[in-house]
């Protein structure tokens, strides 16, 4: 019988992890995680700081060890296995740069400690470099070159050796937006040419919705949500994802009514909403999310099954939206409403002070449970 | 008057103190070693003003056989004190880098009494310090009595007035000169580049032979200038330590002034040490310039 190949490059099996604080306290970093990550796959760690995604980072590249759970890389447990000799390379925040060698050296370093021949390493610095668009840099000092091009030199020599993952540790955070959104698109297309597995560790929710084929969502060392960006951001599991991904109205409430595919919603600040049930049931606690996209301006109360007043506080033109601040007649609940270019002639008479009538479509508005799970 | 003559002005004004304090108190004296040591020795102390250039044909080699004799003992000291200074640099490089490597673990509090307990020995006289490691180093010392009591030995050693005696007197003494520059350049290391090393499938000592140690060299060799150059011309520890059998320049230099009354030959002896250390330093600045070719700009 031949051996199967395992259909994921990388899978963390109910990893756990914790600290010892110089206070005494202990911080559980990771708290039973698992995760399989797919050959050819760019996966997004998305989470604030303190969430866990740098230290599950470390565990996969081998400079942690799990405190109990397994981590296996394509196929084989590498529990114990130290980070020189694990499959995988790392682009770090810092760039961690070697600042007495030359670009040519640092991009060369993997094939030079193990010992490829001259004019081989040679060839494959070129093509590296090439790769990153920095044909011909080979002399330069890092000192010399921009914070791009650094990053870029790290790439380069994070991938010279065709590691079977590369794992990426807030790379682009260091780089003014521009320069951030030109590389968002590189990194992405690099990691198509080249056909490995990146592990994108971010707290940039628009970072991990361009790039990603799959964003994995944690927040206190436990995974929120795992799903493609369009899945995590219509449809987050709970509150803190809505929060973190997007910018998102909720409102908490009860489910007092279900009618085929929708229910109706009974906010704790008194407002009767529609949205998608999906698998609550009547009398349960649930967290509603509207996106401020998902607002239209109606012509008046009743125009549409769902559908709120309220009166325009703050307007804010943001160059392809407008912004506004509505405060909700009856309960005074403060929603956001983005309001695009097709809407854009009936904006201009929208003036703050005016009340209006927002509708929504009830079947995209979106029910979830309330706490994150930790 | 211009900003930038005032600034001239201004930069003249502060400079001038020390700039008088090194030409009265340091090129002058030197001017004259210098001039001594190509002067004829007097008969009885003193000097003849007519150049001569046997003081150093006595010890490379060119004396003429009547007025002064070439010795080769002179050479042999000095090369013996080459030996001992550069034997008291490497054992406090031995000392101090994992050391050094160490104390930027701690934590901070940690650290800062690790660095005041290594400053800690300038608070007491040098020539107190040096008596101690006779009270430990004698054969009645406290080392002996510790060996024969623990059955190790059957008679004391003689420890003191040994070479090893001298170079365990100097690195005592110089340790802090060397932990200070060499500490200052591990701290400064960023962990992360061992990380990345790592990551790229260097193993732990290709790291320290790639990364490390070329990182923290620049402490390593400040650290040994400033050890090398005093210790090449000690004359107080070998002669508390080392006694009558280790005599090192220093020894003769001070031997040359104070009791020969030979002034331009202790002169002469003294510029060949300042030229030997001053070979030192420019094989260093040659190395510096050489690794560090690639312009600065662009």
């Amino acid at each position: 019988m031949s051996e199967t190949v395992s259909p994921d490059i990388v899978e963390v099996i109910d990893g756990v992890k914790s600290f010892v604080t110089p206070e005494g306290d202990d911080i559980v970093a990771l708290g039973g995680v698992r995760l399989s990550v797919r050959r050819n796959e760019f996966i997004t760690l998305l989470g604030p700081s303190g969430c866990g995604k740098t230290t599950l980072l470390r565990c996969i590249s081998g400079f942690e060890d799990l405190d109990a759970g397994t981590i296996l890389l394509d196929g084989k447990d590498v529990g114990g296995v130290p980070a020189h000799r694990r499959p995988v390379n790392t682009v770090f925040q810092s760039y961690a740069l070697f600042p007495h060698m030359s670009v040519g050296d640092n991009v060369g370093y993997s094939l030079d400690v193990a010992g490829v021949a001259r004019r081989e390493r040679d060839r494959r610095v070129a093509e590296a470099l090439e790769l990153v668009n920095l044909a011909g840099m080979q002399q330069r000092k890092p000192r010399h070159l921009s914070g791009g091009q650094q990053q870029r030199v790290a790439l380069a020599r994070a991938i010279i050796s065709r590691p079977k993952l590369l794992l990426l540790d807030e790379p682009l955070s260091a780089l003014d937006r521009n320069l951030r959104e030109a590389m968002q698109f590189e990194l992405k297309t690099l990691q198509h040419e080249l056909g490995i597995s990146f592990i994108f560790v971010t707290h940039d929710q628009g970072e991990a919705l361009t790039m990603s084929d799959r964003i994995v969502v944690l927040s206190g060392g436990t995974i929120q949500q795992v799903g493609e960006p369009t899945e995590v951001y219509d449809t987050p599991s709970n509150a803190f994802v809505a929060r973190f991904v997007g910018d998102s109205n909720l409102f908490a409430g009860e489910v007092i009514q279900r009618d085929g595919d929708l229910a109706l919603v009974r906010t704790d600040d008194g407002h009767l909403l529609r949205a998608r049930a999906g698998i609550f049931a009547v009398g349960e606690r649930a967290m509603l999310m509207i996106r401020p996209e998902q607002f239209f301006v109606a012509a008046g109360p009743g125009e549409s099954a769902a559908a709120v007043g309220g009166t325009i506080q703050r307007k804010v033109f943001t160059g392809t939206d407008h912004t506004l601040v509505v405060r909700l007649d009856g309960s005074g609940s403060l929603v956001k409403a983005l309001l695009r270019d097709e809407q854009r002639n009936r904006v201009t008479e929208l003036e703050v002070g005016r009340p209006l009538t927002f509708a929504y479509m009830p079947e995209r508005a979106h029910l979830m449970r309330p706490e994150a799970a930790s | 008057m211009s900003l930038q003559t005032r600034r001239t002005g201004q930069l003249a004004f502060l400079l001038a103190p020390v700039s008088l304090f090194l030409l009265v108190f340091f090129v002058a004296p030197l001017s004259i070693m210098l001039a001594y040591s190509f002067l004829e020795p007097g008969l009885y102390g003193g000097v003849v003003w007519e150049f001569y250039h046997w003081n150093y044909g006595r010890v490379l080699g060119w004396a003429d056989g009547v007025l002064e004799e070439f010795e080769p003992v002179y050479l042999s000291i000095f090369l013996g004190s080459l030996r001992l200074a550069l034997l008291t640099v490497a054992v406090c490089i031995l000392v101090c880098y994992p050391a050094a490597f160490w104390v930027s673990r701690l934590p901070e509090r940690w650290k800062t009494l690790c660095l005041f307990l290594i400053t800690l020995p300038f608070f007491a006289s040098l020539i107190v310090r040096l008596y101690a490691w006779i009270l430990i180093l004698r054969p009645s010392g406290f080392l002996n009595h510790v060996l024969l009591e623990a059955g190790l030995i059957d008679r004391p050693l003689q420890m003191i007035y040994t070479e090893g005696a001298v170079v365990t007197g100097m690195v005592y003494i110089m340790i802090p000169f060397m932990f200070l520059p060499i500490y200052a350049s591990v701290e400064k290391l960023d962990t992360s580049l061992v990380a990345a090393s790592q990551d790229l499938g260097a193993t732990r000592f290709q790291t320290f032979r790639r990364i490390v140690l070329p990182l923290t060299l620049p402490g390593i060799v400040g650290g040994s200038i400033i050890v090398f150059i005093p210790s090449l011309g000690n004359f107080v520890v070998p002669s508390l330590l080392g006694g009558a059998k280790v005599l090192m320049i220093g020894n003769l230099i001070e031997q040359q002034f104070l009791y020969a009354r030979n002034w331009p030959f202790g002169a002469a002896l003294a510029m060949l040490v300042m030229a030997t250390v001053m070979l030192f330093l420019l094989a260093y600045v040659t190395l510096v310039l050489r690794r560090d070719d690639v312009p600065r700009t662009g």
